[in-house]
Order: C-alpha cells, then structure tokens, then sequence
C-alpha cells in the first residue's frame, strides 16, 4: 500500500527544472533552427508574390537586437526563367520592440546592398503555372480580362504578312466563287424587280378606276344637248345654265379623282425611284464588304505601327496590370462607405479561421510597416552584374490608410556592364484614401537592344539586330482609370562588331533586319529599312479598363508605309477593280433592265394620266365655253328687250 | 483511436487514484479554456505556465483540452457568432481601440471573431465546469470506484499475478 502522500503547497516548486529545460529547448530552437525556417518562409512567400522562384542563401535573426540579415536575394524573371530579374546582395533591417509587443513588425531604417539586374542563375528557376480562371471572377477582373484580350486580337493582326499576299498578286477567283448568293445587292435587285411587277399592277387598276372614255363621252352628249343658242326665253336660259353647271360640278369631281390619282401615284413612283438609287449605294457596300474579306490591309502609318510594336506594348500593359493587383490586394486601400456597408456572410472557411477586425488608429503601427529602406550598391570588379544604384523605398505598409502615407520607391543609377545607364526612376503608390492611385515615371537613357523581335509571322519577319534604346515610361493608374505612355527612341550601336543576324544591316548603317518569302516584299522591306538611323515610338493607352484607347506612332510605320505605298497601292487598286468588275456584271446588268422597266412604266403611266386629264379638261373647257356662250346670248337677248322696250316707250311719248 | 484510447484510460487511471478532487476539477476547467483557445496564442501560454508552477492536474487539464479542442471545433460557427457580436459593439470600440495599440495584448489575437467568442465562452464556462467536475469526480470515487474496488470480481482479478505486475508498473512508471 502506498504511503499516504504529504499534503504539499499550491505552487509546484519541482516544476523549475522542467521549466528550464524547456525553456532551453525554445532557446536551441531559436538558436540551431529559426533562421533556416524563417529563410524557407521568405521563399515561400516571395515565391508566390513574384510568380517564380526567390531564393535566399542566409538569413539571420537577433532576437535581443530586433534584426534581421537577409543575404543573397534571387529573383527569377517568369519570363527567362534561366535569369534573375533581381539579385540583392544584402538586406538588413531591425524592426522596432514597441512595434514587436503589439503583434505588430515596424522597421525603421533598412539597407539594400549590392543590386543586380539580369544576373543568370545557376540552375532555372521554377515558375508557378497561372491560377484556373475562377469561376466567379468579379465584375472588374472581367472588364480588365475582355479589354486585354480585345487588343491582343486587335495586334495580332498580322498586316505584314497580309501586305506579302497582296504584293504576291491577289487573284479573288477563287474566294469570289460562291459569294454571289451572299451580296446584299443581288438580292436586294430581285426583291425590287418582284415588287415593280407588283406596283404596276396596283397603277394600271388605279387607273382603270378613273373616268373612262364611254363616261366623258356620255357628258359630251349632255353638254351638246343643252339649248344655247335662239334662247327667246329667260327661264329656258336659266335652265340651260343649271343644266351647264351640274354638268360641270360632275367634270370637277372627275377632274379632282384624277389629280388625286396622279399625285398617289406620284408619290408612289418617286419612293420606288429613292430605293433604285439606294441600290447603288449597296452596291458600293458590298465591295467593300468583299474588300475586307480578303483581308486588304489599311496601308496607313497607324497601321503598321500597332501592327509591330502593339504586342510590345501590350505586353508593358499587361505587367503594369499584374503588379496593380498585387500592389491592391497586399496594400488595400481604404474601403468606401459602400464597402463597408455591404455585408459579407462567412463563408465555410471563415468559419473555422474566423474574421479579424481592425481597430487600428491613425498613426497607430500597423501589421507590417517599413519606414525607410536605403538602395545602395556599388559595381564591384567580379561581380559582372551588380550595377551603381541609389534608391529609397519609404513607408512600405500592408495598411496604408492607417499609416496616412503613401509608399514612395525612388532609384538612380547604371549598370555598366549590361550597358544599362542612366536609369531614374519614381513610383507612388498612395493607397491612403478610397481611391488608390499608383503612379510610375522611369527613365532609362540608354539600354541595349539585341535581336529583339518586332515581327514574326510565317511570311516575314523583323527585329532589331543591334541597337540602343532610350525609353521614358510614365504610368498613371487611378481607380479604374489607367493613362499609361512610353516614348522610345531606338538607334544604331555605334561601333558594335555586326551580329550574325545583322550583318548586312551593319554593313549597309541600319539596324533593322528583315526576312520575307515574298521576294518583292523582302526588297521592299530591305530598301526600306536600310537606311533607318533611328526609329521613334510614341504609344500610349488611356481611358477605363471597359473602354481602352491605343494610340501608337511610330517613324518605322511612316517610313514602311512611304515604301510600301506605289507597289501596294497599285496592287490594292488591282484588286479593287476587281471587285467593282465581278460586282458590276453579276449586278449591274439586272439593275440596267430593271431601271429601264421601271422607266418604262413609269411613261406609260404618266401618258394614260396625261391622257386623262386632256379629255376631263377638254369638257371642262367646253363647259366653260357654252356657258359663256350662254350668259352673254342672254344678255344679248336681254340688250335687244330693252332696246325694244325704250324704243316703244319712246314711240308712245310721241318721241 | 490508440491515442483516444490511451487518453481515456489515462483520465480513468488519475480519477481511480488519490489524486485530490480539487486538482482535478481544476484541470478540467483548465482544460477547457487551452481547448477553446487558439494553439499558437498568449493565453494558451498563460494558462501553461499556470499550469506549470501551481498544483493543477496536468494530466486532467491535457485530457479534457485534448476533449474540449473537438467541442470547440463543432461549436466554431457559436464562436464566431458570439465574437462578431461582441467585436462589432460599437460601446466597446474604444476599449478595443486601446487594446489593439497596447503591447502584448494583441499577442491574444482577440481581435478575432472566433478566438474572442471562444475565450469568453470558455471564461464563462469555467467556474460552472469547475464545480461540475469536482462533483461528478467525487461521485464516481463515492460510487463507481469504490462499488467496484468492494466487488468480488476485483477482489479475484487483484489476487492474479498480472494485476500484481500492473501495480507494480503503476507504483515504477505511473
């Protein structure tokens, strides 16, 4: 049996050396194990940031320091996987214990040393396959998605390559085969040809309804029985005018259906008329229909410039866009009033990971808030990628609404050997209010350009073999605004050993290349680009995500389209008639015989009309006539009653 | 399920032996707020280290936040209710204002729905549950224990040599 245990304190001193042990454990920990672990989370998260692997050599902590030592940053490029995009040297920073206590990593002053660019790797970095479309992408992501994807069709719009099956001769025999069925003007000459066979049916009946000879006939016999002459006695005389003027109301109303009839069928004539000299303007139209089915290209200078730097510029586009997500989605601006507002029921996984709430205070620390970070490297003899740099990157937070400043980078410098000199550069991203506004000027005075690749289709293709390039990019994106513009100027290496590719080009002073199948377009081209010194672009894109407008200009566009200009334009001519011809005999012979039937209808109706209308006037003239006739016999008559009546008064009165 | 087991016939093991009841009532309720508490917290340190240096049953405290850590994870969706509630008082936006810029109080994640809505559930159930435990320890000593340890049945399995080497590992190792 068991002794019965003495009854000991509340306080378990025998719990010290456990204690100890474990608190010896976590120091081991810190000590042997944290810094490895803190370097694989900074991969990690860096990783899934730039969208391809980061690498960190070292990394060490102090714990009563606060500090952190990060030592050889690798950055991969996502698009040459083989290079880093960036390589830092070194990263030091201690973080503020006022900051720490409250859950909080504030950084008061940080150092970047020992920057490259391009630097290659030992091995390739992995990048991470893009995300599956979600499948409830919000109203935004949309907009954006369908804006990017209409200009990328719209660039892809290969006018070089169409420019090279126009110079090869375009014989549209074949495409114009079974396309007669679908112009609009053949169709629209048979509806018309059915629906003049039905107007002239609706005339004539119209006609046939109007007075006929038997009825004027009938009224002539009328009027001729009308006693008008030997008229002795006034009532006769009254009658007869009655007589005339019934007759004459009957003309009128026949006279008045007539006009009625002409002017119907006058408007009706004139309609149908409007439509004919419609069908020539459809006719006009499906040529040009025609015209763009075989894929004319415009030879205009607008053209061809979005035609060959459009890509390029999309693409700087499309990275401007990337990197403002992530600049919104880790830097969240301030939520409007509206945002607030709107609730959000938890969904599944917030159920088990809860909702956290903010109660920060202006100028209260946030989560994560580097105050100043220095860029400073130098070129060093052996590191063959390292370059001059100075730079500050200030107030780098993930609440910048509670911080109320915006996050500055600013960076100066060159990297001789990549010959990359003279970069300046300034961006903003001010975060503060509800609506984010990020803005980015960098210049670069000179860069090297080699092989770069303007075009590349399967009949031609162009890229700059050795050049130097000068760029100023300004962007400015704000809310759903975006107003992005570049302007580059692109020149000859000046003594720089010619390329492979280049050879001639450096030979003959140019250096764009060119490669056609098409030997009259590879002519042209080589002619053309061989005496370009200097080539400038202008591109910009403004407006809103929904409603993007590209504006690019380019000298290389102005100078093809001068030398493509006689040749193509002749052929483009060539074409052109061709168009017009086959349009023209299959149309233009139905359209003459159906505006020569129309024609011919039309004078036999207004000839029945005209007839018409002499044979209702002629009675009407007639009546007139009789009347007059009658009026002034009576007054005759009743001249010679009154003459008689005065000379027998006169004979009474002995006079 | 070796794992569950061995709990549970760990916590048999404390309950059958002359551990005081109020050591392990005292556990119990410990045990419930380590399990509604978020692993990685402040408090889930505090009550460790209370744990640690006062006479608590461990071993109670480890099993029932071992049980409680499942009651927690099923009433998550209260939690978070409650922590929503509590989070989004407007009256207390100025203490919690306070808090959040304070050292070392934000190490409690309380700003969060579910770690607040839990610890205050778990604050609140404590007391009761200390009670409750300390009663229903004392019953099942009271009569489970002490039924079982009289029954014939103990008094013969005792009496063979596997019971006699069980003690003896109990005595060494228990």
């Amino acid at each position: 049996m068991k002794e019965k245990m003495k009854r000991k304190g509340p306080i378990r001193w025998e719990a010290v050396v456990p204690f100890t042990i474990f608190v010896a454990l976590v120091w081991a920990y810190f000590f042997f194990f944290f810094d490895m672990h803190a370097r694989r989370a900074m991969e990690y998260i860096g990783t899934h940031i730039n969208g391809a692997e980061v690498n960190i050599t070292k990394v060490r902590t102090s714990f009563w320091n606060a500090s952190l030592n990060i030592q050889r940053i690798q950055i991969t490029d996502p698009n040459e996987p083989h290079k880093n995009r960036i390589e830092i040297g070194e990263i030091r920073w201690k973080m503020l214990w006022d900051a720490l206590l409250r859950g909080k990593i504030a950084i008061d002053e940080a150092s970047v040393l020992g920057v490259a660019i391009g630097s290659p790797r030992a091995r390739p970095g992995y990048v991470i396959p893009p995300p599956p479309p979600s499948e409830e992408p919000g109203a935004i992501e949309k907009i954006k998605a369908q804006a990017l994807a209409k200009a990328q069709e719209e660039f892809s719009k290969n006018v070089l390559g169409d420019l090279a099956a126009i110079l090869g001769g375009v014989d549209p025999t074949e495409q114009l085969k079974n396309i007669e069925a679908e112009l609009k003007s053949s169709a629209q000459v048979k509806a018309l040809q059915e629906e003049l066979a039905k107007k002239e049916q609706e005339w004539r009946e119209r006609l046939n309804r109007l007075p006929q000879q038997k009825d004027l006939q009938a009224l002539e016999t009328r009027l001729k029985s009308v006693k008008l002459d030997r008229i002795n006695n006034p009532a006769e005389v009254q009658q007869s005018l009655k007589e005339l003027d019934s007759i004459f109301k009957e003309v009128d109303s026949k006279i008045k259906e007539v006009d009625a009839t002409r002017n119907a069928l006058g408007t009706d004539i004139g309609t149908y008329q409007n439509t004919l000299k419609e069908l020539e303007a459809m006719i006009q139209q499906d040529i040009k229909d025609l015209e763009s089915r075989l894929k004319l290209p415009k030879l205009d200078m607008q053209s061809l410039s979005r035609s060959i730097f459009g890509p390029m510029f999309l693409g700087k586009v499309k990275e401007a866009e990337h990197y403002l997500n992530k600049a919104r989605e880790y830097m969240p601006p301030k939520k409007s009033p509206e945002e607030k507002a709107a609730f959000k029921p938890p969904t599944p996984h917030e159920r088990a990971q809860g909702r956290n709430y903010k109660f920060g205070r202006p100028r209260a620390y946030p989560l994560f808030w580097l105050r100043e970070a220095k860029i400073s490297s130098k070129a060093m003899p052996g590191a063959d990628w390292s370059g001059n740099l100075e730079g500050v990157l200030q107030d780098l937070t993930d609440d910048p609404p509670i911080l109320g400043r915006p996050t500055v980078l600013t960076f100066k410098g060159d990297f001789p050997k990549q010959e990359v000199m003279g970069v300046d550069g300034r961006i903003t991203i001010d975060h503060v209010t509800e609506k984010p506004v990020e803005k980015a000027e960098i210049k670069v005075a000179s860069y090297p350009l080699l092989d770069r690749i303007l075009v590349d289709s399967p009949d031609v293709k162009v890229l700059i073999a050795n050049a130097i390039g000068t760029i100023n990019f300004y962007a400015e994106l704000s809310g759903d605004g975006i107003k992005i513009s570049t302007a580059n100027v692109f020149q000859r290496a000046q003594n720089k050993p010619a390329t492979s590719e280049g050879s001639a080009a450096g030979a003959a002073g140019g250096f764009l290349v060119s490669e056609a199948k098409e030997p009259i377009l590879a002519d042209i081209l080589r002619g053309a680009l061989n005496d370009i010194r200097r080539v400038t672009l202008n591109a910009s894109v403004s407006g809103t995500w929904s409603s993007l407008g590209f504006d690019i200009d380019s000298s290389l566009g102005r100078d093809l389209a001068a030398a493509f200009d006689k040749q193509i334009k002749a052929k483009i001519n060539e074409a052109r008639a061709k168009f017009e011809s086959f349009v023209n005999e299959r149309i233009g012979k139905e359209k003459e015989k159906l505006t020569a039937e129309f024609n011919k209808v039309r004078s036999q109706i207004d000839s029945l009309l005209k007839t018409k209308e002499a044979e209702v006037n002629k009675i009407k003239n007639d009546i007139e006539k009789a009347k007059n006739e009658a009026i002034a016999n009576q007054k005759k008559a009743l001249e010679q009653e009154g003459k008689k009546a005065i000379d027998d008064l006169k004979k009474r009165l002995g006079f | 399920m070796t794992f569950i087991l061995k709990q549970i016939f760990a916590f048999i093991n404390l309950l059958n032996s002359e551990t005081g009841t109020n050591q392990i009532a005292t556990g119990i309720a410990c045990g419930l707020i380590l399990g509604f508490a978020p692993v990685f917290s402040l408090q889930t340190i505090l009550v460790i280290f209370l744990l640690f240096f006062f006479r608590i049953q461990i071993g109670a405290a480890m099993v029932s936040a071992f049980f409680f850590k499942f009651v927690a994870w099923i009433l998550d969706p209260i939690h978070n209710w409650v922590g929503m509630k509590i989070l989004e008082m407007e009256s207390l936006r100025p203490l919690f204002t306070e808090l959040y810029n304070m050292p070392l109080v934000p190490l409690t994640r309380f700003y969060n729905s579910i770690v607040m809505g839990s610890g205050v559930v778990s604050i609140v159930l404590a007391i009761p549950m200390f009670f409750v435990a300390r009663a229903l320890v004392e019953k099942y000593r009271d009569k489970v224990y002490r039924r079982y340890k009289e029954s014939k049945f103990f008094k013969a399995l005792s009496a063979t040599k596997f019971y006699k080497w069980y003690a003896k590992y109990q005595e060494l190792y228990g």
